[in-house]
């Protein structure tokens, strides 16, 4: 099987450069600069960083630290991945287009192909953070060759974990809502938002505690194991850091752990799986219930005064109603919603751990303020790549309406981007306010934050519907295909680039009061913005739908 | 109504449709008949500018399609071969969609709704999404969409694919009716009786170039038959110039 999926992607990756060959290498070759530039940076800084611990001999410095930086790497590493997984299962899985294998005997293959595809496509964190990670450890510490290849096994082995927790998560949830049709999909959702915020206020990794027994080290590494084991990312940071140490007897420990956990995931997979067919069944029928045709209404989400006032209120308005009454669309936005209160949770924990002092010293130091809008921009290209990037491409299948009607193109774009820009300021402010009420920020650092967040955004919604115009692909309206392909990775690399610097720039006015990178901020955001819409409608106005 | 000069469509080197002529008048019902492949479609998405003429002109009462889009698209109206919809959108809430895109006020859209769901019985189920709707409701849907502005010429590609036998009637004699009150029906299709019942005038389209133009009893006079079905004046002309 795997053999075949290997032939499989290779062909479609030939098949990807037979047309706008040109382009499309430039687009590949622009695509793995960046990938290797961020790989770069990753390796470098952790090299850094990890080789300042050890410059002296206290424990908290040379052990706990790197430990405690291991953490963090792999519960991302975990989270990017299990994440990855949500949004790939959730449109992967259950694609129509798949129709004529779930009709052959041979259903079950199907969800084996998408499961291995999936564990995968969503390990691209291993790449992009673990390996550099792996690199550094290794150069640091000066591991042996067996000794990194475990520990590059026990990662790959942590995100196969992770992908298939995913994939279980998304089966046990459609199982459980398949057997309670009557809940709506909202109430769960706002169930388990409930139950992860009493979660994080029960359980949050306390930081005080960790560094208010620096002077121990035992207790110091027992209270960071403890907070931290409660994450399935523990065992691999356990591994790293006894391979730090150089005790293989204990790193071998905590791989068996890993393993186990995947095997666990792997054989719930096997069983979930002969459920595959009544899941893709519910999934087909979209509202989880099967209906006859004459019988009640379906619209019962902003319905009747949702009639259009103009021909791009008609277009606003249609994007409105297929995102918000799609399952799938509001499953992936309730994700985002629980990222959200993670930084809630993060917050929280600053909170805690200048508990001593003022909470109001840490955030008006500068550095918050940047972290949070880093933070907040990631989720909102997350949003931007899922929602945005694709949305062109989408109108393919439906270009019979858009191409028909006395509605050019360029018209449509302005309205999905008045769209898009007006939902996504609505988010990133709210997520700024999530940072800034409970930490009680300065009014000029509100201001500050406000601004370049608003502007940020305005320039990611232009960038990413400029790349979905720019690169628009009516061969298939799947926009997890759409996202993962060349242009949709250049477009979240260049994304997190940009979101970098204005974080950066938010930095540099908080912490020092220096005005001068807002400047060149602001001007070349107005440039890339102006650039973008000027190709993108340029682009538009030849479009022809054959 | 329709004027098309000399149009031409090429795909890099493969070229779709070559020098098309082609005249509508008001009332007028012209069918375009031809093998898979032969350029039907082609024809109909130059007319409504979903491709864009490689040579060639074409006019919508007058306006150029190229250089006033807007303005020929406003007066037009397209049922395609395959109504795929927003699978999230209901039907009344389609309908409504189309009208405002083509200048109409909400208060004529709410006026004419019932009207139209009534010619195909559809009352009752629009309010449900397309993605519930049979293949056959989501064309009727489609051809009431297009018939909401009162267009002045209708683009058919394959009418009655899906539809029931009695809807399919209803369909046809809309169009039919649409033309006796001054409208023009450009219909692509395979469905020769009926193109034959409802024609005013027939092409035939082969390998991109169309053969012949006529009524059917002028082209089966044309070819010496004067009682030729429309098969037999299909493989006739598509095979001799």
């Amino acid at each position: 099987m795997i053999k075949k999926f290997l032939s499989y992607q290779g062909k479609r990756i030939k098949r990807y450069f037979q047309k706008d060959t040109k382009a499309r290498i430039g687009v590949a070759v622009t695509m793995v600069a960046m990938i290797s530039l961020l790989i770069a940076g990753i390796y470098i800084l952790t090299v850094e960083g990890l080789t300042a611990t050890q410059s002296g001999e206290d424990p908290f410095m040379t052990e706990a630290t790197p430990l405690y930086i291991y953490q963090l790497f792999f519960l991302v590493i975990g989270f990017l991945v299990f994440v990855s997984t949500i949004i790939f299962g959730l449109f992967g899985f259950f694609q129509k287009e798949d129709d004529w294998i779930v009709a052959s005997p041979e259903y079950e293959s199907l969800a084996s192909v998408k499961f291995l595809r999936s564990l995968i496509e969503s390990s691209w964190p291993i790449m992009i953070i673990a390996f550099p990670l792996v690199g550094a450890v290794s150069s640091v510490f000066n591991l042996a060759l067996i000794e990194v290849l475990l520990l590059i096994f026990i990662i790959i082995i942590f995100s196969f974990f992770c992908a298939s927790l995913a994939i279980n998560t998304i089966f046990l949830t459609s199982l459980i809502f398949r057997k309670f049709s009557h809940l709506s999909f909202s109430v769960i959702t706002i169930t388990a938002l409930l139950g992860m915020l009493i979660w994080n206020r029960v359980i949050g990794v306390d930081l005080i505690e960790i560094f208010q027994v620096k002077e121990a080290i035992d207790p110091l590494l027992t209270t960071m194991k403890d907070n931290f084991s409660i994450f399935p990312s523990h065992s691999v940071a356990m591994t790293t850091y006894y391979m730090q140490i150089s005790n293989i007897e204990k790193a071998l420990t905590e791989t068996r752990k890993v393993l186990l956990f995947f095997v666990a995931t792997l054989t719930i997979f096997l069983i979930l799986k002969s459920k595959f067919l009544i899941i893709w069944q519910k999934f087909q029928e979209g509202s989880f219930e099967a209906k006859n045709e004459r019988e009640g209404k379906d619209a019962k989400i902003l319905q009747n005064d949702y009639f259009p006032n103009s021909a791009e209120d008609a277009i606003r308005k249609k994007e409105l109603l297929t995102n918000f009454r799609s399952p799938k669309n509001i499953f992936w936005l309730s994700f985002l919603t629980i990222l959200m209160v993670i930084q809630v949770g993060v917050v929280n924990l600053l909170e805690r751990y200048v508990g001593i002092g003022d909470s109001q010293e840490l955030a008006t130091a500068g550095i918050t303020p940047g972290i949070q809008i880093g933070v907040i921009l990631f989720f909102i290209s997350a949003i931007i790549l899922r929602f945005v990037f694709p949305s062109l491409s989408q109108e393919g299948k439906t270009s019979w309406i858009i191409g028909s009607v006395p509605l050019n193109f360029g018209e449509i774009f302005k309205a999905k981007y008045k769209f898009y820009s007006k939902l996504l300021l609505f988010i990133s402010l709210i997520s700024l306010l999530v940072y800034i009420v409970p930490l009680g920020v300065a009014v000029e650092i509100a201001i500050i934050s406000i601004s370049i967040l608003f502007i940020s955004t305005m320039v990611l919604v232009m960038l990413g519907l400029g790349m979905g115009a720019l690169f628009i692909n009516f061969e298939t309206d799947d926009p997890q295909a759409l996202s993962t392909s060349a242009p949709g990775v250049v477009l979240i690399l260049s994304s997190i680039i940009y979101s970098g610097w204005a974080a950066y720039v938010a930095y540099s006015i908080t912490q020092y009061k220096n005005y001068t990178p807002v400047i060149l901020f602001l001007i070349i955001s107005i440039t890339i913005y102006k650039a973008i819409k000027t190709k993108a409608l340029n682009a538009l106005i030849k479009l022809e739908f054959t | 109504m329709l004027k098309i000069k000399n149009l031409t469509k090429k795909f890099d080197n493969f070229t779709a449709i070559e020098g098309i002529n082609l005249s509508l008048e008001r009332g007028d019902f012209f069918s375009i008949i031809g093998p898979n492949g032969s350029g039907k479609t082609t024809i109909i998405k130059n007319i409504l500018g979903l491709l864009r003429p490689t040579t060639g002109e074409i006019e919508v009462d007058g306006k150029n399609i190229v250089k006033e889009p807007k303005e020929a698209k406003m007066k037009m109206g397209y049922i395609p071969d395959e109504p795929k919809m927003w699978s999230k959108i209901t039907g009344k809430e389609a309908l409504y969609f189309f009208g405002t895109l083509y200048g109409m006020k909400k208060e004529e859209i709410t006026e004419k709704i019932p009207e139209l769901l009534s010619h195909f019985e559809l009352n009752g189920i629009e309010d449900k999404y397309f993605e519930n709707y049979s293949r056959g409701n989501k064309q009727k849907f489609a051809i009431l969409a297009a018939l909401l502005h009162n267009p002045d010429l209708i683009l058919v590609d394959e009418p009655i694919v899906g539809l029931d036998p009695d809807s399919a009637e209803i369909a046809m004699n809309l169009l039919q009716d649409f033309t006796k009150k001054g409208g023009a029906v450009f219909m692509a299709t395979h469905t020769l009786p009926v193109a034959e019942k409802y024609s005013t005038e027939v092409g035939v389209l082969h390998l991109g170039k169309l053969k012949k133009i006529g009524h059917i009893q002028k082209l089966s006079s044309e070819m010496g038959k004067e009682d030729a079905d429309l098969l037999e004046i299909y493989h006739y002309f598509s095979k001799n110039d």
